[in-house]
């Protein structure tokens, strides 16, 4: 068994034993007429807060707190021990009053764009070595415009040297519309193979009407063109990973504010404070 | 920027504008050209002059003792450096005695304290950070400033410098005056081998490594004779340093020195050809490397690598793989020769050596090893040794020998080809794990006033990357062309830059084989870019200093949320192992 899945079901472990211990201290606060969803509660905002604060760590990244490995780990595992608090705070059933149901649907988005957060994060980089080139992100406009601008020289070439007027048409037709921005976002974040597809049909149709020479120049154009495919693809996914958090970030910190909220009325009208 | 705002004017900065030491004056100089060995150097170049009274004629002398040169006084019992840290400079004794000890526990040396930014210092920077790019406190290039800041540094002194003498294993030779000393640290750009200590009040002629260089360059003679002094004094203290040879008595060592053949391969500045490397296959790059021992060739010596790295490649298929390869202090050869000493089949090299850049290596002939090595060790010893000393990857089983060795990924091909191996902090990325989401670049900018020091971006080989950071190099090539020694090692063996004296003149930048330091245009505090007088910009080299000052480090690694990055030494296989598996 490798280090990795050693340490995993370590931590699995950990995890359970924590869950199981407070859902037994859930258990002794009902049986001794306590109410446990004061327990939950105040236990699920520690451990929102301490979600909350991996992000403000980053922004501390030299002050000695910890390395942000461990601080992920850590808001992995904390964050699933969330969902089991939350589900015993709820007592497992849908809540009732408006302002119940948006404290639901935020903690649910939360959960959810966290959890989409962790795949992304362990299944897309791994498709950033298996498609086109490995770019930085901020570079990506550069390289698409270098990638447009060869086509264009290849483009220019078919006239002055072969009069080819079937590239020009399929150029400004077809190519021109999709060079100068991302195209296929979506389809690219699913690792869908139809734009290659789509375009080797394309690109298959319009040889019918060149000549020997304009295949030559075109399959050098399809190239090119196919490399422009590969930094959308690298687009997509590198921008989902760079924006996700702009969800996840917001909805986490939308959900604090209305759990406080929730904690103020909840006093005020159990005559706890 | 407010409009009322001067633009910051200053002088452009340039070699020799500031002297090792303000004090040195021209007739100090003279005094100096009556002794050993500038003497020497100066006769030689005046009976090459065609003028001898042309006091043009030691201009170059006296302008690098002027300049690269200054003098020390030290009372008794004081240190002049200490063994373990950096060589910057050599020195020769003008008065007085010193003595060489080693060994000695840190806390008696009294190394200087990291200079740490306090926690609410750190706290700050967040927001006291500037907000726009490379701003300096141009202040501190003033003269008086750095007057100011050489005073502030005290003596350390060595209590009971007598007693440690008297307990050291080896009686210490005293240091006379009109020694030379502590040059090979500082041509090599090595530790020092020996804490000296005073042993009377003693006068010092500190020559910065630069100068020493430039004396080389000035003088041949005096090139041959630090080059004879070198294999002379130093080495028998470099073969202690080794595991193998330090149970084996004086006599028979001084045997081994004797007999030794000192060889060089390559090129010191290998960086020139190096960054003609994609021009070349893979093959040709093998081929054009100096070659030091044959696979198939007859075993007629052990190997000792003394400086830099070396290739150890087998045939396969038509070509070369690399097996591993080899840094100073490793031995290869040891196992063949000891199966050759008591087998009647005899065995060749079973690999080829070959010098990456270049290569210091000593050839002990077989018979001298079975003379003068073998009795004094065991063979289980002398295997350990070869074992301990080449990274041996082929007999390892682990995840990060599968990796180093597949033959389809060929990541030790990789590391070799390129020279990684030179790196000591290595900025390596697993990009299976790197999500892009540049809280390494972040936290790197943060640490040093909102400048990131290094480049998410470099050469990759299937899953890892090598970014473009500041490698530390055990070889730090970067330090051979500076014309002030701002770019340096600390006490600890990072490479670092000091802005304070770095004129920009781009020559690390150009001389480091990895394109890991920037020339950067630096900003006033109020935010206008510094020009010279001629209103050019003023520049700066700029590099990774592994956070410097940071009370955490390296800021980078530590702040990978998915353990992507790893700051690493491909030599240190236990933590690449770990960090490979985790």
């Amino acid at each position: 068994m490798s280090i990795r899945i050693k340490n995993r079901l370590l931590r699995f472990s950990a995890l359970l034993i924590i869950a199981l211990i407070y859902y037994w201290l859930h258990q002794q606060y009902a049986m001794a007429r306590l109410e446990p969803a004061f327990l939950s509660g105040w236990l699920m905002l520690g451990i929102l807060l301490l979600l909350i604060l991996f992000n403000l760590r980053k922004k501390f990244s030299y002050l000695p707190l910890g390395n942000a490995h461990t601080w992920a780990q850590l808001h992995y595992y904390a964050g699933m021990l969330l969902v089991l608090v939350f589900l015993l705070h709820i007592g497992m059933r849908y809540p009732t009053g408006v302002f119940e149901n948006l404290l639901f649907y935020f903690f649910v988005l939360a959960i959810l764009t966290g959890l989409y957060g962790i795949y992304i994060s362990r299944a897309f980089p791994r498709r950033f070595s298996s498609r086109g080139e490995y770019l930085i992100f901020e570079r990506m406009p550069a390289f698409r415009q270098a990638l447009r601008e060869k086509i264009e020289g290849l483009v220019s070439q078919s006239i002055e040297q072969l009069h080819s007027t079937a590239i020009t048409e399929f150029y400004s037709k077809r190519l021109l519309p999709v060079l100068s921005k991302p195209q296929n976002f979506w389809l690219h974040l699913f690792n869908s193979g139809a734009p290659y597809a789509r375009w080797d049909t394309q690109f298959a149709a319009v040889y019918r009407y060149m000549d020997e020479k304009e295949i030559e120049i075109t399959q050098q154009i399809k190239q090119l063109f196919y490399q422009k495919l590969d930094l959308d693809y690298q687009y997509a996914n590198q921008a989902m990973l760079k924006y996700w958090l702009f969800l996840h970030i917001p909805i986490s910190y939308g959900l604090v504010i209305l759990v406080l909220y929730h904690l103020l009325l909840t006093y005020s009208f159990s005559g706890g404070l | 920027m407010p409009d009322d705002h001067k633009t910051t004017i200053i002088t452009r900065p340039k070699k020799w504008d500031r002297a090792f030491s303000e004090d040195m004056t021209l007739q100090q100089v003279d005094a100096l050209l009556t002794l050993e060995p500038f003497q020497s150097i100066a006769k030689e170049k005046l009976a090459k002059a065609k003028d001898a009274n042309d006091p043009a004629a030691l201009k170059g002398l006296k302008d690098i003792l002027l300049h690269e040169t200054r003098i020390n006084d030290y009372k008794a019992d004081e240190i002049i450096v200490r063994q373990g840290d950096y060589g910057g400079s050599a020195f020769l004794m003008l008065s007085g005695k010193a003595l060489p000890l080693y060994d000695i526990e840190d806390a008696r040396l009294g190394r200087a304290k990291r200079s740490q930014r306090s926690l609410l210092e750190l706290f700050k920077q967040r927001w006291s950070n500037p907000g726009l790019p490379e701003v300096r406190d141009v202040s501190r290039y003033s003269r008086d400033y750095q007057q100011n800041l050489r005073q502030a540094r005290g003596p350390v002194v060595l209590k009971d410098a007598a007693k440690i003498a008297g307990q050291q294993k080896i009686t210490p030779q005293a240091i006379e005056t009109g020694t030379l000393f502590e040059e090979a640290s500082a041509i090599r750009r090595s530790a020092r081998s020996a804490t000296i200590v005073a042993e009377t009040d003693c006068r010092l002629l500190e020559i910065k490594w630069q100068g020493l260089r430039d004396l080389m360059n000035y003088s041949k003679p005096f090139r041959q004779q630090l080059e004879e002094q070198y294999r002379e004094r130093s080495l028998k203290q470099h073969l202690r340093t080794f595991s193998l040879f330090q149970k084996i008595p004086d006599e028979h060592i001084n045997a081994i020195i004797a007999a030794a053949v000192f060889e060089s391969f390559g090129k010191s500045d290998w960086n020139t050809s190096f960054k003609n490397l994609d021009a070349k296959t893979a093959a040709e790059r093998i081929r054009d490397e100096p070659l030091i021992i044959e696979e198939g060739e007859y075993a007629n010596g052990l190997i000792l690598i003394r400086s830099g790295f070396a290739r150890v490649s087998r045939k396969y298929h038509k070509q070369q793989q690399t097996l591993d390869y080899m840094r100073a202090g490793d031995v290869i050869g040891i196992n063949v020769l000891m199966h050759n000493l008591s087998n009647p089949n005899k065995r060749n090299y079973e690999y080829s050596l070959r010098a990456l850049g270049y290569t210091d290596v000593l050839r002990i002939p077989a018979p001298v090893f079975e003379k003068h090595i073998v009795p004094f060790c065991d063979a289980q010893a002398l295997q350990a040794a070869e074992l301990a000393s080449v990274v041996n990857l082929q007999n390892q089983q682990s995840v990060v020998a599968d990796e180093l060795l597949n033959r389809e990924s060929a990541l030790l091909e990789f590391f070799v080809e390129r020279r990684f191996i030179n790196g000591t902090k290595t900025m390596m990325i697993n990009t299976d794990r790197c999500t892009n989401c540049d809280d390494c670049v972040r936290a790197c900018a943060m640490a040093h006033e909102n400048n990131p020091r290094f480049i998410r971006h470099g050469l990759r080989n299937d899953k890892f990357m090598i970014a473009n950071a500041c490698m530390h190099c055990s070889d730090p090539l970067c330090m051979i062309g500076c014309p002030t020694g701002a770019i340096h090692r600390n006490p600890t063996g990072q490479v670092i830059i000091n802005d304070d004296t770095c004129i920009g003149c781009a020559t690390c930048a150009n001389s480091c084989p990895y394109n890991n330091i920037r020339m950067v245009m630096i900003r006033d505090r109020k935010g206008s870019i510094v020009l010279d007088e001629q209103n050019s910009p003023i520049v700066k080299a700029t590099k990774c200093d592994l956070c410097e000052g940071q009370m955490v480090a390296p800021a980078c690694e530590r702040s990978c949320p998915h353990d992507a990055l790893r700051r690493v030494d491909i030599h240190d296989i236990t933590n690449l192992q770990e960090w490979l598996e985790a």
